[in-house]
């Protein structure tokens, strides 16, 4: 059987912090439709993995590849545009919230990625919000809300990868249940799954990274 | 019609008005009394140099002499600018001294040229005097724009992040960081703006028409120099932050962490 190549891949990766070492000769990858969690406790610098990805920032020796093409400074603006990222406590600006969705679609990059208005409500609907938060000042969402919303728009993005720092945190065990199931829905979309939420343990189609012991364990 | 002199008597008359404050600083105790004394001394002996010194400049008028008059008060602006600014020198000095020159001189000739129309656009009454005001200002909305341009971005970094993360260019995730900075940078200047001629009337219109120019003739140059500040302003602002950015991100986007001065 032909190896797939890896959709994103960590190669001998080292980062210390002054004198914390988060990484030393980490290597990790992922195939394309892959649905990996990440499981670690708060604070062991599992975000770091995704800031790396992103080019937040650089490690200090080893290389990091996207679709087999080492990311560079160059390149970066490319790879982030593959990319859908939904953080923890997301802030995704002030206003009315339909005009803050406008305004990401209005970017050069996302600028033909159209959507209707009844696939945007259905996926509202999916991730249990009313289509009137569109009309809503951010602010008057509660940050359970605006995580879900944050999760419509990178789906809306259609980007191939998702990447999502504890996304589940801020929901009550319904909507968690609900987003986890529409998150791993789609089988042509790599999702990289970062938690300490262990719903996400329970689920069959992921592979589970055990960050502290730096292996997998499912 | 000149103005009249101001004779010695005169202006030991003004310095007599000083001892309101420091009675009044005396009898409460509020500790002002040596800020007053240094400031109005520093001021006295400043402008008292700066006056012997426009006197020789005036008589002499000379094409060089004026315009590194011009470049000392740029040069001045600069170091006062960045030393009150909140990034490191080595960061913002060279993008500062672009963004302080280059607005002020093209609107100082600009002003002599098509709104004077001066037949010599280096005439030092002009634009010495001019080139103060528009300094003036450019340096209290470059201090402004920069610090809340910079904090904003390192204080909302997760925000910035975002946008990079949702596939923006650098512009594209500069945008409300530079339309928030430019709001609070020149809108006060505008709301002040609004008001002149009721509220207040501006040094530079008093001045003149305390030195015997007509009303009508101190107001047009009061209007031509208000749209001269405020787009003088902007330019400056604009180019601070445009040319600050090369030295404050990385390749990859990002603020930069060391670009901060410690506290």
């Amino acid at each position: 059987m032909k190896k797939q190549p890896a959709i994103i891949k960590f190669e001998d990766i080292n980062l210390r912090f002054k004198n914390k070492t988060i990484f030393h000769n980490f290597n990790f990858s992922i195939l394309k439709g892959e649905k990996v969690v990440i499981f670690g406790t708060s604070g062991s610098g599992k975000s770091t993995l995704l800031n790396l990805l992103l080019g937040f920032i650089q490690p200090q020796e080893g290389k990091i590849f996207f679709n087999s093409q080492e990311i560079t400074a160059q390149n970066i603006w490319q790879v982030r545009r593959q990319i859908a990222y939904v953080d923890q406590d997301v802030m995704m600006g002030k206003g009315e919230v339909q005009k803050i969705i406008n305004e990401y679609f209005s970017f050069s990059a996302n600028a033909k990625k159209r959507f209707t208005q009844i696939e945007i409500e259905k996926l509202l609907h999916d991730f249990r919000l009313d289509s009137s938060l569109l009309t809503k000042n951010i602010d008057q969402l509660s940050g359970g809300e605006r995580q879900r919303l944050a999760l419509v728009i990178a789906i809306l993005l259609k980007r191939p990868v998702m990447v999502l720092d504890e996304v589940t945190s801020a929901l009550d065990p319904i909507s968690k249940t609900t987003v986890i199931s529409q998150l791993l829905k789609n089988k042509q979309v790599t999702v990289l799954i970062i938690t300490h939420d262990k719903e996400w343990q329970h689920q069959k189609t992921v592979r589970i990274f055990d960050f502290k012991e730096k292996k997998w364990t499912q | 019609m000149d103005a009249i002199e101001i004779s010695n008597t005169g202006l030991l008359f003004a310095f007599l008005l000083l001892i309101i404050p420091l009675l009044i600083d005396y009898k409460f105790k509020l500790k002002m009394t040596r800020p007053t004394l240094w400031s109005i001394g520093r001021m006295t002996i400043q402008l008292a140099l700066v006056g012997i010194f426009l006197e020789y400049i005036f008589n002499l008028n000379s094409f060089w002499l004026n315009f590194l008059w011009l470049m000392l008060m740029v040069i001045t602006a600069v170091f006062s600018a960045v030393n009150s600014s909140k990034i490191k020198f080595k960061v913002i000095f060279w993008p500062v001294f672009v963004a302080f020159f280059f607005p002020t001189l093209v609107i100082l000739l600009y002003f002599n040229a098509c709104i004077i129309q001066l037949d010599y656009l280096f005439e030092a009454r002009y634009l010495i005097a001019l080139g103060g005001m528009l300094l003036g200002n450019v340096l209290s909305v470059s201090i402004v724009a920069i610090n809340s341009f910079y904090q904003e971005i390192h204080s909302q970094n997760k925000f910035f992040l975002y946008r990079l993360a949702m596939g923006s260019s650098q512009p594209e995730a500069l945008a409300p960081f530079l339309r928030h900075s430019f709001q609070l940078a020149l809108l006060p200047a505008l709301a002040k703006t609004a008001t002149i001629g009721i509220v207040s009337l501006p040094g530079m219109m008093s001045g003149q028409i305390i030195g015997g120019s007509s009303p009508t003739t101190a107001i047009r140059y009061q209007i031509a120099i208000m749209i001269a500040i405020y787009v003088c302003g902007a330019l400056s602002v604009l180019l601070s932050l445009v040319l600050s950015n090369k030295n404050c991100f990385n390749s990859y986007g990002v603020l930069k962490e060391n670009i901060f001065k410690k506290n």
